[in-house]
């Protein structure tokens, strides 16, 4: 047993033990400050500014892994039978105790340099969707359309698909429904809805990003869709109203109806 | 629209030779093929004020007798206006086509009856367009299919600048040029910009210094090349303006002050303060049209927003002009918002 005076307490384990709450303040405001710095700068990039982002996380596991190499060296110098000794002990203490800490230190990671999403994708992760705010080293923040901020631990990735919306750029495909009844006029509603899709302010077209316009026939309406990309996916939730309202305006301005319930055997003709 | 008229409002008023020559053959070239029954419907396009009525008065002044010029001042609303330009000419030179369409639902009509009559018609058209608008309708309506021969205007040289911005004034009023007084401009300069930190609402001023590499590099080659001042001057306006025509003359008007030219205190106009995407989307709007109504701009805005605090704030920043509430791009403006639109991808490539 290892017998210490309280001089040698206060010299040794207190000094190591404050110069370990040091580094470990330190690295904790470093990665802060920086982090705040990259995505505060991000928005000056434009739609560059996810690529930008992206430094965060893999910053953030640079700045905590120094740290803790700083603090394990400032305790033990391993040789070779302390190091197999140690690894041995910090082998168990992984198997029972630290399992999800390091399968979440893992998982991120792998989202750091294998890219299933990064800050500022919309992701889908279980059952939640939303923009990923934060890539910590233990979890995921993501924040949803409703804004709540839900924490997802980082080992997820490994368990759980994950979709990303985006991929890392900053335009994404939106989905627009619209119901016109049976009777009205599918083509000149395809042809205003289709302006509605291509003069939106936040739509965005180019060789990669095209849109769409679809149809089919359901049972009391006919479904016309719309796939187009939104320039911002901030705008996402913006831009599919935007479509909408102004495709209604119009629709009413036609007198294109909108979709009536119909006893089956009993539809009308198409006008 | 007026039809077969000299004045044009993008006009550099210069002799066809002097600049666009290359263009002027290529175009000459396809005027030769349609002679020999090879239809090729040419778009000539560029960015605001960069000479396009300019070459469009060329070919019409060449070609006199077998064209029939047509151009757009304002928007086309309805097939009437359009069709005006019936005529027995062989060849169409229709200046400033962004005019027939309008950025909002139903704004295509007037085009896609164009574009049918083009695709069916035995005449050649010869055809200008707004760059924006230009790629916009490529990738809503393609017409780079019904206009296959596309050419880009460059950028003019220094001496096509020159010739260009001294085409207004007489021998007499050039005798000051050899004695004019060249103020560099300066390499660094300093910029205030707004710093937000945390905890707090209202930015904090810094001070900014900024480098122009341009700026460096002029003064530079100024050292190395023994030039006049007066080509000094030219070469100064040419690569303050990227070689715009118009964005030169605006420069020139600016600094100019008898018998000073004073580059050193020109600042194009930048926007700096982040825009709002509609304040920007409207801006793009203007800068793909031309001139742009105000009733226009409210059919854009589909009772989505309101028009007016966002022309009062472009009008703010210097970046728009109003003249009987038509507005215009500032030709100073006109790279700064080229830079800032395709930043925000509002004008797509």
């Amino acid at each position: 047993m290892v017998d210490l005076t309280s001089t040698e307490f206060y010299n040794e384990v207190l000094s190591l033990a404050f110069d370990a709450v040091i580094i470990i303040i330190a690295a904790y405001m470093l990665a802060k400050i920086l982090s705040f710095i990259l995505i505060r700068f991000s928005n000056q990039f434009g739609h560059a500014r996810i690529a930008v982002r992206m430094i965060v996380p893999i910053l953030n596991i640079l700045i905590y892994s120094t740290a803790i190499l700083l603090i394990v060296r400032q305790i033990v110098f391993l040789g070779t039978i302390e190091l197999v000794a140690f690894s041995g002990l910090f082998g168990a203490a992984i198997g029972f105790g630290l399992k999800d800490v390091f399968a979440n230190i893992i998982g991120g990671v792998i989202i750091a340099f294998e890219k299933p999403f990064r800050i500022g994708d919309r992701i889908t992760m279980g059952e939640h969707y939303g923009e990923v705010a934060e890539i910590g080293m233990l979890d995921t923040r993501i924040v949803t359309p409703n804004d709540d901020y839900v924490t997802i631990p980082n080992y997820k990735i490994i368990t759980q698909s994950v979709s990303s919306a985006n991929s890392g750029l900053t335009e994404m495909m939106i989905v627009i429904d619209i119901y016109i009844d049976h009777s009205a006029d599918i083509d000149r509603a395809i042809e205003l809805f289709r302006d509605a899709v291509v003069t939106s302010r936040h739509v965005y077209i180019s060789d990669h990003c095209f849109y769409t316009i679809l149809t089919e026939n359901q049972l009391n309406a006919v479904r016309l869709r719309a796939r187009a990309y939104v320039w911002d996916l901030r705008d996402e939730f913006e831009c599919e109203a935007e479509i909408s309202r102004r495709t209604k305006r119009a629709f009413q301005k036609e007198g294109i109806l909108p979709p009536r319930y119909y006893v089956p055997g009993e539809m009308p003709e198409a006008s | 629209m007026t039809g077969d008229s000299a004045d044009s409002s993008e006009s550099i008023n210069h002799a066809p030779r002097t600049v666009f020559r290359n263009e002027f053959a290529e175009i000459e070239e396809v005027i030769n093929a349609y002679r020999s029954q090879k239809r090729e419907n040419v778009a000539i396009i560029g960015l605001p004020y960069s000479g396009k009525s300019t070459l469009i008065s060329a070919l019409h002044d060449a070609y006199a007798n077998d064209t029939y010029r047509v151009e757009y001042g304002s928007r086309i609303t309805r097939k009437r206006e359009l069709l005006d330009y019936r005529s027995n000419k062989p060849i169409f030179l229709m200046d400033g086509c962004q005019y027939l369409f309008s950025r909002n639902i139903g704004g295509f009509s007037v085009l896609d009856d164009f574009l049918d009559e083009v695709a069916t018609s035995s005449s050649l058209f010869i055809t200008t367009w707004n760059l924006y608008a230009w790629n916009y309708l490529r990738r809503v309506r393609e017409v780079e299919r019904i206009f296959p021969k596309t050419i880009l205007l460059p950028p003019l040289s220094d001496r096509e600048m020159r010739a260009c911005i001294l085409k207004e004034y007489t021998d007499a009023e050039l005798q000051f040029i050899g004695g004019v007084e060249v103020e560099l401009p300066s390499f660094v300069r300093i910029e205030w910009s707004d710093l937000h930190l945390p905890f707090k609402n209202e930015p904090l001023k810094v001070p900014v210094p900024k480098f122009s590499i341009d700026r460096l590099a002029f003064r530079r080659r100024h050292r190395e090349e023994t030039l006049s001042d007066e080509e000094l001057v030219f070469r100064k306006i040419t690569m303050m303006a990227e070689g715009n025509p118009g964005v030169g003359k605006a420069i020139w008007k600016r600094s100019f002050d008898y018998p000073t030219v004073n580059l050193k205190d020109y600042h194009p106009i930048r926007i700096n303060d982040p825009l709002v995407r509609k304040d920007a989307f409207i801006l793009g709007v203007i800068a793909m049209t031309g001139a742009t109504s105000r009733e226009y701009l409210e059919e854009v805005s589909a009772l989505e927003y309101d028009i007016n605090p966002i022309l009062y704030r472009l009008q703010t920043l210097g970046v728009i002009t109003a003249r009987e509430d038509v507005y215009q791009i500032c030709p100073e403006a006109v790279l700064g918002v080229h830079d800032l639109l395709r930043r925000l991808r509002i004008i797509w490539e």
